[in-house]
This record gives structure tokens, sequence and C-alpha cells, in this order.
């Protein structure tokens, strides 16, 4: 029961909880994806551009500044005739050197220049950036750049490839970038060896995570260098992949989307394709989709953990709720069963928390009211029945009781006269039990009730040779009340039974019976043995005591507080050897026919 | 005197009843006693009868069915008596206009007020004026006094009434016309005296002594005394009791 209550609840509240926030968790995780993806396309297109900027501006302006010092005559001039001849003047060797210090300048001032190369159409000789200075096509180590050049068609401007350099024997071979530009008023090329090594570096530091790797192509769609091994790999599957794209660059004169995510040997990556404003090149940047996912499975994390946050939370929630809830749900039906075996019940201390409790709350008072009148019914039903019971004992038959009575009666008045005591007991004794006979639920004046209770005392003073004495101190204005049968005699049957010590002794019982504040206090005193304290607690339980077969007492104690309320409780006060006092109080309102 | 006849099947009450109380002082006399109602109803057939007083559960004919019959004889008045009040009896008994209802054991008082408003009826019907010889009224009082004296603490007048074979009404009438004084006067000036001699005994308190001379509560016996002798009975205890004397 518990364990359904709980799941019920904890679906409600998971619904309620759980929806809203993968709502939110979707929206955020798009929102983040999308800005995700525009940073790292900015990302791309600005490591591209700041490539473009820095590094490739720096080969461009030394080819150019070459081949604008070249439109100037003189200079051209001097450097045909320093590569026609092979001996030279001493003029010639300071122009050379200062030719040669002009291009060592950016060799060392841009430590990935290898090399810069100068040469003119038809001679056999060329300017080096290199400590030979001036060498010939024949001789110098590096003669591989010429047979490219001399392959090249009449109207290429220029070109850029990737070679291998090994100056000695004992060099590794080193990589390098070499662009060829042929000059445009003489007919010659500047050659650029860029050291792919050293260009790699500076790449690498513009990158903006390791995630992101640099490609730089040519014309044709050759990579001339990348940044990373592994993607590098990648691409050579594909290696269709940037010539296609360069061909419809070409076509079209721009690229119809220059972002986009493409599929690379069976990986993502974003794609980023612009071209460099020198030298008919292009650069390309490939985030993978793993610095994404990454970035995504960060944010995955943290929503996992709040989601199972969240649940934990849910789930202690509706267990303290379904608990608590519960254990109001097990009051409340302790609460109604003890209301229907009509056990006394007390008024649920229930706190109103919202309309529902309130109507709740109502029902149940109605009920338990309900309930316990069901009760007091009872009571009173058994009580009418208890009574009937005992009539219907006497009841055997009432005539031959009373019949009986009227011969002994008779008899008594024809041996002893009109005034024994013999005649006087047989008289009151009749009265007696002709007003215990009387339906008990009828009402009697109070005068009545103390008829009764003087005829019973006559008796009790004759049994116990007039050795008890009772006073009636009763205010007139009272005897008109009216009270319930034999609502007197118990406590004095009571009094005599228990409180009387020696038959020599004179007992003294005094009844008075006064209105005081709208009520009527009646007490009954004697000067009997009286109680302790332990017995008056005794007498009190016993008093109390529902299931009690005590007749006298209990009996009284329970019709007037069925009659008059809880207020009417029977009051014991005694001193051991001094005598007893029982009394008890009575609503006026409630005594009125 | 009337004619009465009594019907009880119950032999013992009936010949109490007939014989016990002094039917003659209040003017009446049992012609006859029947212990079938068939009987009763036979003789009330050839005799003149003027009350006819029956029980009610009885064989062969109840009491109810009885006094059906004795319709045919409007004059005749009726008083029934029975064990305890049952409705159903009650009702009929009131249907067929019965005189008097009396409970059993029959108290001598209540028997004696139900006869007697039957024989003023009686005497009205038949215009009779009683008057008694004078030696009657003084044993009568003598009668009385000596009752007083004797039963002073639980002395009635429905007592003395008994004892005398009186109505209690009757009795108070011709006892203060007879000797003088009134009867409970009478019993208050008994009592008072004695409650003198008493109160001279140190050894009695004074609630007792309220008890012995028949006072229920000592403060009525106090306001009693002070009303009679003019002081309280503590004043004449210390001495006021001497210089009366």
């Amino acid at each position: 029961m518990l364990h359904k209550f709980f799941i019920k609840r904890f679906r409600t509240y998971a619904i309620i909880m759980i929806i809203p926030l993968l709502v939110l968790f979707l929206i955020m995780g798009y929102l983040i994806l999308d800005t995700q993806q525009k940073e790292l396309e900015k990302q791309g297109i600005n490591t591209l551009e700041s490539i473009n900027d820095n590094i490739v501006y720096v080969a461009y302006s030394t080819i150019h500044q070459q081949d604008v010092m070249m439109r100037t005559a003189q200079y051209k001039l001097s450097i045909q005739k320093l590569l026609s001849h092979s001996k030279m003047e001493y003029q010639d060797v300071i122009f050379m050197n200062a030719a040669r210090s002009f291009l060592r300048s950016f060799e060392t001032s841009y430590p990935y220049i290898n090399s810069i190369y100068l040469y003119l159409d038809g001679r056999d000789n060329y300017l080096t950036s290199s400590s030979e200075q001036l060498v010939s096509l024949q001789t110098f180590y590096d003669k591989k750049w010429f047979e490219k050049y001399s392959e090249m068609p009449e109207g290429e401007k220029q070109f850029v490839e990737t070679r291998w350099l090994k100056r000695y024997t004992y060099d590794e071979a080193k990589k390098v970038i070499t662009i060829y530009q042929k000059m445009t008023l003489v007919d010659g090329v500047i050659v650029v060896n860029i050291n792919s090594d050293d260009f790699g570096e500076m790449i690498k530091s513009m990158l903006y995570h390791s995630g992101q790797s640099f490609f730089y192509l040519n014309a044709k769609g050759d990579v001339l260098f990348f940044s990373d091994e592994g993607t590098s790999r990648d691409v050579k599957q594909e290696s269709a992949l940037f010539e296609n794209l360069i061909k419809d660059y070409q076509k079209e004169g721009k690229f119809k989307n220059n972002q986009r995510w493409v599929k690379v040997n069976g990986k993502y990556y974003l794609l980023c394709i612009k071209p460099a404003d020198y030298f008919d090149t292009y650069f390309v940047s490939l985030i993978t989709f793993d610095t994404f996912k990454e970035k995504m499975f960060n944010y995955l994390q943290v929503a996992v953990a709040i989601l199972v946050v969240n649940l934990l939370l849910i789930t202690l929630l509706a267990w303290i709720i379904t608990k608590s809830a519960f254990k109001h749900i097990t009051s409340l039906v302790d609460l109604f069963g003890a209301a229907e075996r009509g056990e006394a019940v007390e008024k649920p201390q229930t706190i109103v928390k919202d309309e529902y409790n309130l109507i709740m709350n109502n029902i149940l008072f109605l009920f338990i009211k309900n309930n316990q009148m069901q009760a007091h019914l009872l009571e009173e039903r058994h009580q009418s029945e208890i009574s009937e019971i005992k009539a219907l004992q006497l009841q055997i038959n009432p005539h031959f009781i009373f019949n009986t009575l009227q011969t002994m009666d008779l008899e008594v008045l024809k041996q002893l006269g009109g005034l024994s005591t013999l005649h006087t007991m047989i008289q009151e004794l009749s009265r007696i039990i002709k007003y215990a006979l009387t339906d008990p639920t009828e009402f009697v004046s109070l005068q009545e009730e103390l008829n009764y209770l003087k005829a019973y005392m006559h008796i009790q003073e004759i049994r116990f040779k007039n050795n008890i004495v009772t006073y009636f101190e009763i205010e007139e204005q009272v005897l008109n009340h009216w009270v319930f049968r034999l609502m007197l005699q118990p406590i004095v049957e009571n009094s005599v039974n228990h409180g009387l010590t020696s038959l020599n002794e004179r007992f003294y019982i005094k009844i008075k019976i006064f209105k005081r504040k709208f009520k009527m206090h009646v007490s009954v005193i004697d000067s009997g043995c009286g109680m302790s304290k332990e017995e008056i607690e005794r007498l009190y339980v016993r008093i109390n005591d529902v299931k009690s077969k005590n007749i006298g007492l209990t009996n009284l104690n329970r019709r007037l507080v069925l009659h008059y309320g809880e207020g009417s409780k029977i009051h014991i006060r005694s001193k051991k050897g001094m005598g007893t006092e029982i009394s008890f109080k009575m609503p006026i309102q409630a005594l009125h026919k | 005197m009337y004619r009465l006849i009594i019907v009880d099947d119950e032999e013992k009450i009936l010949d109490g009843i007939s014989e016990l109380f002094p039917w003659h002082n209040i003017g009446f006399e049992v012609s006859a006693r029947f212990t079938s109602a068939l009987n009763a109803l036979a003789y009330v057939e050839n005799h003149p009868v003027e009350v006819v007083m029956t029980d009610i559960s009885m064989p062969l004919m109840n009491g109810i069915d009885f006094i059906k019959e004795l319709i045919r004889f409007p004059k005749i008045k009726i008083v029934l008596f029975s064990s305890y009040k049952d409705y159903e009896y009650m009702r009929a008994a009131i249907q067929y206009g019965i005189s008097d209802y009396l409970l059993k054991p029959i108290r001598y008082d209540e028997l004696v007020l139900c006869f007697e408003k039957i024989r003023m009826q009686l005497d009205e019907v038949n215009e009779i004026v009683n008057e008694e010889p004078k030696t009657y009224y003084k044993e009568i009082i003598s009668r009385v006094d000596h009752y007083l004296f004797n039963n002073y603490q639980k002395a009635s007048l429905e007592g003395a009434a008994e004892v005398v074979g009186l109505s209690p009404n009757y009795l108070s009438k011709i006892y203060k016309e007879k000797s003088g004084s009134g009867f409970l006067e009478k019993l208050n000036k008994i009592r008072m005296e004695k409650a003198c001699e008493l109160l001279m005994d140190p050894s009695y308190k004074n609630y007792e002594i309220a008890f012995y001379v028949g006072y229920d509560n000592p403060k009525n016996f106090s306001r009693a005394f002070k009303m009679y002798f003019n002081m309280s009975p503590m004043d004449y205890r210390n001495g006021g009791g001497k210089e009366k004397k």
C-alpha cells in the first residue's frame, strides 16, 4: 500500500519536475551547440585570416619588393650584369653584396624563410640569399627548382609547391614550401623557400586548440602544408575533396558554402576554406567533431548530474510526503476504527493545511460525533435493557409479589394492629418496589424521589434499630425540578453499606440539595469510617470504568454523565475515620420538564 | 350504612380487607364477598348494592370483563384494586367510569380517602346528614392523644387516622372541633415539651434531639423551637430553660 502510494506520487512529481527540465535541457543544448558551431566557424575564419595576414604576407612582401625593385632600370641592369658575367668588377661585387644583404635581411628577420633566389631567364647563375651569394645552376646543390620553373607554362605567373631540400649528404632532408613568382617587367623569377617545420610552428601557435588543423593548398588542390599528421592522413583518403572545392571556386568565382560539416574518412570535421590573398593559394581549417563532442560532453555531464540530483530530490520528497500522508491516513483509519468500536475518541488535532483538509476534518468530526452519539444511544439502550432485565427479574409476577405483600400486611394488621413496625415496613417496602419497577427512563420530581428515599431510609432505620439518622437539608425551590429515578438511593445505600462501622454507634447521613449559580448541587455526607487516599483513588477507578459490573455508584455516574455531561461526574471527598462526602451537580436548565 | 361487596380471587386478602378495615367508621358495611366475579355478578343482579370493590386479574372472569357487565347498573360505584399500574387496565377502567383505582398493598390512608369521597357522593344523592354521639368523639380524641404521646417522632395525621379508623381530613376537622387545638399544633406541643426535657440532658446533641422529636432537618427544628419558646435551643440549654420553669 505504502509502496503503491509512493510510486504514484513519485510518478506525479517526476512528470511535473522532469519534463520541464528536459525541455530546458534540450533548448539549452541546442543553443550551446549553435553558439559552439558559430564560435568554431569564427575561430576557423580568424585563424585563416591571421595566417594570411601574418605569415604569407611576409613571403609576398619579400617577393613584391624584389619585383618592384626590378622595375628600376639601374637595378635591373646591375642584376642582369651580375648574373651574366663571371668576371666581376669591384662595383659589381659591392652591388652584389648589397643585393644579397637585402635578400638576406628577409631570411634573418623571418626565421621560417629558408632562402630566396633571384633568377633571370637565360642566365647560368642566380642570386641567392645564402652565403654563396651568386651560384651556378650547374653547381649549386639546389637544382630542382629550376626544372620546375622551366616546366611552368608561359601564362602562369606564380606557382607554389613543396619540396625536399638536402644541402649536404649528411644533412637531413628539409621540407620546404617553394613559391615561384615570375617578375612583371623582366623575364625571370623570384623563388622563396619557406621552412615547412618553422612555418608549422608559427601556424600551430596561431591555432585555437588541438582539435583544429590547418591545410595550405595550391591552386591545383595539392596540400602544400598541413599542421596535423592525423588529420592529413584522413584527408589523403579523400584526395578529391580539396580539388573539387577549388575547381568549384575557380568556376564560380566564390565558395558556395565556405563553412560546412564534412565527413572525412568516417570522421566529422567542420571545414572552413578561404582563398589566400596571395599566390593563388587556399587555406583550409578543419575542426574535429571531437572538440565539439568534448564541449557537449561537459554539458551533458552537468545535465545528467542535475537530472540525477533532481531524481534523488523527487524520491526523497515523494517518500517524505507519502510517509506523512500515510501517517495521517493511518491515524484517520485508527480514529474511524475507534469511533466505530464506540471507544472514546479525542477530537483529532489536525492542522488545517488546505481546503481538502478542512472538508475532510468536517466530515471526520461529523462522523465521529455521529458514532459517539450512536455509542451513547447503544449505552442508553444497554442501560434500559439492564433495567428491564432487573425489572423482569422482579416482575416474574408482580401480582404475586404485591398479592403476597397484601396478604402479609393484612395478616400483620390482624395480629398486631395498625401501629406495628412490621406493618410500616411492608407498606414502605411495597412503595419502594413499586417505585423501582416503574419505567426507569421516566423522570420524576425531586419531591417524589425524596419521598421514595425517605421510605427507603425508614426501612434502613428500622433495620439498624434507629441507629441511622438521616437529615434532609433541601431548599424549597429545588423540589419541583425533574430528575431521573433512583438518583439518590445508590449513594445512600453505598454510605450505609460501606460507611457503617459499628451497629452500636449512631450513623448520621445528611442529604443536602441546593441551588447555586444555575446548578443544582447534591451532596450526601455520612459520619462513617471514611476512606484513605488510595481507597478513594480505587473507588474513582471503579466508578469511571464503563465495563465495571458495580451497579450502584458506577451506574449512577454513567447516568449522570449521559444525562448532564462530563461536568456532572461524581465527586468524592473523604477522610479516614471522619466520614465521606459524595457530591455532584447538575445544570438547572436540564432539570425542567 | 352503604352496602359494599368485595371481589378477589385470593381468599386471605379478601377476608383481610373485609374484616380488618374499619368499614363501619367510614359508613360502609361489607354485605358480601366473593372469590369469583361470576358469583359476584349473580349477587348484584339479585341484591341491592351501592359499591363494588374488585381485583382485576382473576380466573374465569377478570375485573375488566366484570365491570363491563356492571354497566347495566349505573348507580353502582366501582373501585378497582390491583397489584400494579397497567395502562391497558387504566384505559379500560376510565372508559367504564370507575370511581377509583387502588394499588396493592392497599394503604390505609388511600383507602379511607377513596371511600370517604364515595360516601360523600352517595350522601349527596341520598341527602343523609350524619350525627354521632358525644362519647364517640371523646373516645377518638383520647385515642389520638395517646397515639401522639407514644409516636411523636414519626406521628402523622395519616397515622392517627389509621389508628382511629377515620379519614385524615375528617379526623383533622373533628379533632380541632372537639379538642380545641389543631392536630399539628398538638403534635408540635408534645414535641417541644419532649425537646425541652432532652435539652436538659447535656449528653444529647442538638441534631440528635431534632431527630428524636421527629425533625429530619435540624434547622427546621431550631426554627420551630424558636417559634414556640421565643429562644433558640442553645439559649434554652444555657440557662434560659430554668428561668422559664
